[in-house]
């Protein structure tokens, strides 16, 4: 009898339910990315900014001295606008590091080597797949967004005697609301560049191209119609003044809310209609 | 059915059973149509799907997989719709395609229990079952090695091990041999040949090496511009309506000829040679052979019957 008649035997186990479908995706996207040890020093330096706040809220706490200084003060005063920036401007440095090396190849490295085969060979709708891949950038978007918000929110809570209860929590739901925008918005806008390439380095190029020109023709358009407003057209600017809707706080610009709500709205839309439509056609053409 | 989806779709009850049936099967890309109208049924084993490149081997694949909607007619695959129950019948399915396809940054055990997880295997049982299977395919030894540094025969082996990680009904590898050596190649084809004639597994071997399907499988569909041109039982499509032998001659061979084709027989030989190929109505027994043979004065020195191969099949099939 050949060896491999000893090996192989029939498995009776049950297949689990199809609703959680995209979890393997993601969770082997966030194990493989992990591996890498650049990218996990890359993922070390990015929570730096929200470690220093940390250390300056608990420094601010517990050192008197430190608030005697009216400057010091001012900067872990741990408000809305504080929030706004950090979870926008101050992260947003992060969240691009986070883009350029798990969002650019989540899709086009699987382009590459025609590996959709494999996944649309399984019991996988493209939902699953875009929803799989959308949860490995959404979750490290997360870990430079939401978590750090949350960490700063409950330092804050914990560690200043600042403020009651219900002024700290007020924040909450904005700290929610706005990670999510932010999430939601680059994860769609990175996969979408991701869907387009076959390489990682030509998805970056995509990805940072389209921010640029979108940056660039915003300032160009705010300074020949003399319109300011004209360069939230840079998706981190309408990002930032939707926060500051959302925290109620002093906005860059005196417009309704609802003008950037739609211009991101439609960014996502259109990343998400492109995404799909992109890989469909892989789907369809090449598995 | 315990457990079964809402969206395990059954066709009509009356055709159930089986592991392929298809009628009248269109499959369009925009303007061109890859299958024009393939009606087949087979009802399991071991099935070569033959065709040269073009004919629509892949676009079948893909529709009996439910990824391609067919422009017109219906079919079924292991009883289950094939227009309304892909993901039901990608459950049951392991699929090894052409193409290496393998996720970069893994190693082989890494990707078999992998593809256990996204057919929806709990954790433990993807990771046992990776195992087993890597050891099955040969691969045992190699596993816990990168697949970026695999050879392209560890490759395929690694394909066909993720195929059969969830232990499917109907294993599909599209040409599962390319890039082996003589050696491995023999290997892989004794493990499909095991898989399916003794796993109690149906394999759909799509390959245009026509030895590889004439080892492996039991059945043949033979397609060629996306239209059928013969299917069934690879013995019943050899045995025709005549008779070949292969005979050696020594004489007149021109009016051996003459007298064969006035026979109603074919005789062939390549200019000068003595060997050559008599194809006779199946009814006409040796004798008849050696009868005519002695009244044109020819001298047989060989008469033995040829097995039409395979291939003989499929380039005559094609000819028609």
């Amino acid at each position: 009898m050949p060896i491999y008649d000893q090996s192989y035997a029939h498995w009776d186990g049950t297949l689990e339910g199809r609703l959680l479908r995209w979890k393997p995706i993601t969770l082997n996207a966030i194990r493989l990315a992990f591996r890498s040890k650049l990218f996990l020093i890359v993922f070390c330096l990015s929570l730096a900014p929200f470690v220093i706040r940390v250390g300056m809220i608990y420094a601010y706490s517990f050192i008197p001295q430190l608030q005697q200084e009216s400057h010091f003060a001012r900067l872990v005063a741990v408000d809305g606008t504080f929030y706004c920036n950090f979870l926008v401007r101050n992260q947003f440095i992060s969240i691009v590091l986070m883009c350029l090396f798990v969002g650019c190849g989540q899709i086009a490295r699987d382009l590459k080597v025609r590996a959709l085969e494999i996944y649309f060979s399984k019991p996988l709708t493209l939902l699953d797949y875009v929803a799989g891949k959308f949860g490995a950038i959404g979750f490290f978007l997360l870990c430079m967004s939401l978590f750090p918000g949350l960490l700063l929110f409950l330092s804050d809570f914990l560690l200043s005697e600042e403020g009651s209860f219900a002024d700290k929590v007020q924040f909450l739901p904005g700290i929610l609301a706005t990670s999510a925008l932010v999430v939601t918005t680059l994860s769609l806008v990175v996969l979408a560049a991701s869907a387009l390439c076959r390489t990682t380095r030509n998805a970056a190029l995509v990805w940072i191209g389209f921010h640029l020109a979108l940056m660039i023709s915003g300032q160009i358009l705010a300074e020949i119609f003399r319109m300011p407003f004209l360069v939230l057209l840079d998706i981190r600017e309408s990002l930032q003044f939707l926060a500051q809707t959302v925290f109620d706080v002093e906005r860059d610009f005196q417009i309704p809310g609802i003008y950037p709500f739609l211009y991101i709205l439609l960014i996502n839309l259109a990343a998400g209609w492109v995404l799909l439509r992109r890989v469909k056609k892989v789907e369809a053409t090449e598995t | 059915m315990p457990g079964a989806h809402p969206e395990e779709v059954m066709i009509h009850a009356g055709t159930q059973s089986g592991l392929i049936q298809l009628e009248n099967v269109k499959v369009s890309y925009g303007a061109f149509e890859a299958l024009k109208g393939v009606t087949v049924a087979m009802e399991g084993g071991a099935v070569g799907l033959l065709g040269p490149n073009g004919a629509g081997k892949s676009t079948l694949i893909k529709a009996i997989l439910g990824l391609m909607p067919l422009t017109s007619g219906r079919g079924t695959l292991l009883g289950r719709d094939i227009s309304r129950a892909g993901l039901e019948i990608r459950k049951r399915v392991g699929y090894s395609p052409e193409h290496d396809c393998h996720i970069p940054g893994m190693n082989g055990f890494e990707y078999v229990s992998y593809c256990g997880r996204m057919v929806g295997m709990p954790v433990k049982d993807a990771r046992r079952r990776a195992h087993e299977v890597l050891e099955y395919v040969g691969l045992g030894e190699a596993r816990y090695r990168p697949l970026d540094g695999y050879s392209t025969g560890m490759r395929q082996r690694a394909k066909i091990a993720q195929a059969l990680v969830h232990d499917p009904d109907l294993l599909i590898l599209d040409e599962p041999t390319n890039g082996f050596d003589p050696k491995g190649r023999e290997e892989v084809l004794d493990l499909i040949h095991d898989v399916s004639h003794n796993k109690d597994i149906h394999l759909i071997l799509s390959s245009h090496l026509l030895r590889d399907v004439e080892k492996t499988c039991d059945h043949v569909i033979l397609l060629k511009d996306g239209a059928l041109v013969r299917s069934g039982l690879i013995s019943d499509l050899k045995s025709s309506d005549e008779k070949v032998f292969t005979i050696e001659v020594r004489g007149p061979k021109e009016e051996f000829t003459a007298a064969a084709h006035k026979a109603g027989w074919r005789y062939e030989s390549k200019n000068g040679r003595t060997a050559g190929r008599l194809v006779v109505p199946a009814e006409v027994d040796t004798t008849a052979i050696f009868k005519l043979a002695r009244k044109v004065g020819l001298q047989l020195r060989m008469l033995v019957p040829a097995e039409e191969s395979l291939e003989e099949l499929f380039l005559k099939s094609l000819e028609d």
